[in-house]
């Protein structure tokens, strides 16, 4: 018995919500690295942007 | 009537005044359209959180879902089940790529959105009618229970009621605009989650905690602990089971009142945090109401309605019993709150449905600012008026229009929510098939009442054909432009960016590039010189 | 061997530096030079005693790998330098013909900067073999994928070369 229920239904209803925390923490770290992995693609991007309009250059 | 008390109409009445303030101080700084229509996306992650999660949760929590718990036992955390991760899934999948698109698409509206996703006549008409009529029937549903909720506890007459709960609502929308919706949002929520874990909290110690909850209520009858409901009614039912679960799991995604949230997020950062900041709040307020459902069983069972008594009033009557007057009105306001929360949503939604998708496309093309905020203004207050008359008049079934509506709009649009910004090949054939494949179906298996027959979900069947709709009529149809599958790449951070000024190259020596490059390939300098080949 | 090249603008220090100037997500790995091949012919264009005023020398600038021919504004400075033979880029094309073509090509050139309907003669003068030193430039992107780049020493401009 796990809290007065049969171990089968207390993870089928109540293991969730700290399922779900833990989840949304991991989800925090795997977002948190890719807003890095973002954040320098989104320079690059706009260095590349910038790259376009400037020294005469022309897109292929 | 529980309350009715003098305490109960102060606290209301000082709750009502307050959601008013809030109205009339974002009033004063939302200045243009962008201001009002979507907060000028600048909407940090604790209020996209809470306004995400209070938006997508009704009165039901307070009444309808512990009443249900009262009645069935643990089977009925199923639903709890689904609707905590709702969170997960719905930033998880739409939230960082729905407000870059969004952005780099000029969107106000998640009607517009569709309609720049997937360009085209048909898109655009099919998509407005189907949300602006069943967005309507939600915002007619929450009116109707806040006049219901507060006619039940306070002993108000019905159609005072609507007036007052009502007319609230269409103020501070009618007068704030998104940041007043999202500001009332976000108290409301506080006011909901607090009075929730409070009521639980000193319910906990009553019954002896989680296990002593669970002990007597084996003692009392075994199948209330068991896996398949009271009376093992609901024996063997995987289908329901995973209707419950993933219903609102993922049925949020293609609710348009909910899925404008991410595209007034500040940033595409702030979705990691409002991931955490609203599952937690999610553990808190959705799991907690069944669980103070099934300790009413024990602290309660005068509600049982075998002894005539109303489970509904579960968590208000432990309020009564647990707190102080005070407390247990604010717990009438957190009802009040749960309610009005959506509501305000919905009519936001609509005034900028109206505003924007129509007003501006078809009536006046060359609107200003000003003109556009000022007729969504008008449309809310429009809408809002002729709900109170309709609510008055003849008010439908409260439970059904939202399950209808909630269906409808579910079914007609998460596959195009979803495609839109994780399937470049999802094209506008793929979009109108799908809204009217969903529709259809939903308004077809409602009418037939083919739910109770089949043992079917009508969101459940409505998703099912929707997507297969989406994927069909895309694979069929015109891919989508290379300019618009550039900016899927690009809200996807996945556009490949050249070394800089690999794309950028002087016309002058064009031919001497041709010119070397074919010798570098016919002979063996590149070699010879320790170059990779070229 | 000893060739006649264009004297060059930029060295590879230069070039390292423009082309860093132009984005960081990128390293350069190797840089050597290749000599292009062109032949740079003198022409006498002839209008006749009328149009004395317009007679005079004309420079053609003839790509002997791929042909082309163009108008140069002047002979620029050449140097002799001493190549080494695997970066010096063969000729396709031989002398005679291209002193036979370029009147050809660079006939509606002319017409069209002294617009004058008269057709003139156009008269060999003399010719001189020279090359144009250019960079191999091989980089790798941020994904570590090897591309190349031509630089053009004598100007700056530069190109990708598998693009």
């Amino acid at each position: 018995m796990i809290f007065g229920l049969e171990p089968h239904v207390f993870f089928a209803f109540l293991s969730w919500p700290v399922t779900y925390i833990i989840v949304a923490i991991i989800m925090y770290f795997v977002m948190g690295k890719n807003d890095k992995k973002e954040e320098a693609w989104e320079k690059a991007y706009d260095e590349w942007q910038a790259s376009l309009k400037k020294e005469g250059g022309e897109d292929q | 009537m529980i309350g009715g008390g003098i305490t109960e109409y102060v606290v209301l009445l000082i709750y009502l005044f307050g959601m008013i303030g809030i109205g009339v101080y974002w009033a004063k700084h939302s200045t243009t359209s962008e201001d009002y229509l979507l907060g000028g996306r600048k909407i940090g992650s604790i209020l996209t959180a809470l306004t995400l999660q209070t938006t997508s949760m009704s009165g039901y929590m307070f009444m309808g879902g512990p009443a249900q718990a009262y009645r069935e036992g643990y089977f009925t955390l199923w639903y709890a089940v689904g609707d905590g991760g709702g969170a997960i899934f719905n930033v998880g999948i739409l939230g960082k790529r729905m407000r870059r698109l969004s952005y780099f698409l000029g969107c106000l509206s998640p009607i517009e959105y569709i309609e720049k996703r997937y360009p085209g006549p048909a898109t655009r008409i099919i998509a407005a009618a189907i949300a602006i009529c069943f967005v309507y029937g939600y915002v007619l549903a929450q009116f109707l229970s806040a006049g219901k909720t507060m006619c039940a506890l306070l002993g108000v007459p019905l159609p005072v009621a609507i007036i007052i709960g009502a007319g609230v609502i269409v103020f501070y929308t009618f007068a704030g605009g998104y940041l007043a919706v999202a500001w009332t949002d976000f108290v409301q929520g506080i006011i909901m989650v607090c009075s929730m874990v409070l009521i639980f909290v000193l319910a906990w110690n009553q019954v002896g905690g989680l296990t002593g909850l669970n002990t007597a209520l084996t003692e009392m009858d075994p199948t209330l602990t068991g896996m398949w409901g009271k009376d093992n009614m609901y024996m063997g039912q995987w289908g329901v089971v995973a209707g419950a679960v993933g219903v609102y799991l993922i049925g949020y995604m293609g609710l348009p009142h909910v899925v404008i949230r991410h595209m007034a997020m500040e940033s595409p950062k702030l979705a990691k945090q409002t991931v955490v900041i609203a599952t937690v709040w999610n553990q808190l307020f959705i799991f907690v109401p069944y669980i103070i459902g099934l300790m009413g069983i024990l602290m309660l069972p005068e509600l049982d309605p075998a002894k005539g008594g109303d489970p509904e009033m579960v968590v208000l009557t432990m309020a009564y019993q647990l707190l102080p007057g005070v407390l247990a009105a604010i717990v009438l306001v957190a009802i009040m709150s749960a309610i009005m929360s959506t509501a305000d949503a919905q009519l936001m939604l609509m005034g900028t449905m109206l505003g924007r998708d129509i007003y501006q496309r078809y009536v006046n093309k060359n609107a200003s600012d000003k003109q556009l905020m000022n007729v969504s203004r008008i449309c809310i207050l429009v809408v809002g008026v002729i709900s109170v008359i309709i609510a008055l008049i003849q008010p439908p079934g409260v439970f059904q229009l939202v399950v209808f509506s909630f269906s409808t709009l579910g079914s007609s649009f998460l596959p195009s929510y979803v495609g839109a910004v994780w399937w470049k090949r999802g094209n506008t054939t793929g979009c109108v098939a799908s809204m009217i494949s969903g529709c259809i179906i939903s308004i077809v298996w409602e009418a037939a009442g083919l739910a109770s027959v089949t043992g079917m979900h009508t969101f459940f069947i409505g998703i099912i054909i929707s997507i297969a709709a989406y994927i069909i009529g895309s694979l069929i149809g015109k891919p989508p432009t290379k300019e618009m599958q550039d900016l899927i790449d690009r809200a996807a951070c996945k556009t490949k960016i050249p070394a800089g000024f690999a794309t950028v190259n002087y016309k002058d020596i064009a031919p001497e590039t041709n010119g070397v490059l074919t010798f570098l390939k016919e002979s063996n300098y590149m070699e010879e010189r320790g170059f990779q080949p070229v | 061997m000893e060739i006649k090249v264009i004297k060059n603008g930029y060295t590879m220090e230069d070039a390292f530096q423009r082309l860093y100037k132009r984005s960081k997500h990128f390293t350069i790995e190797n840089m050597d030079l290749l000599f292009y091949p062109y032949t740079l012919i003198e022409f006498y264009v002839n209008y006749g005693d009328k149009l004395q005023r317009l007679n005079g020398k004309v420079l053609c600038m003839a790509d002997m790998w791929r042909g082309d021919y163009s108008i140069a504004s002047s002979r620029g400075e050449i140097v002799t330098t001493n190549a080494e033979d695997n970066t010096v880029m063969p000729s396709r094309i031989n002398v005679e013909d291209a002193i036979k073509n370029a009147p050809r090509t660079i006939y509606g050139e002319i017409q069209k900067a002294k617009k004058v309907l008269k057709i003139p003669d156009i008269d060999y003068v003399s010719h001189e073999s020279i090359y144009k030193p250019f960079f191999i430039v091989e980089c790798l992107n941020d994904d570590k994928e090897v591309f190349h780049i031509l630089f053009d020493t004598v100007t700056g401009e530069y190109s990708l070369l598998n693009a």
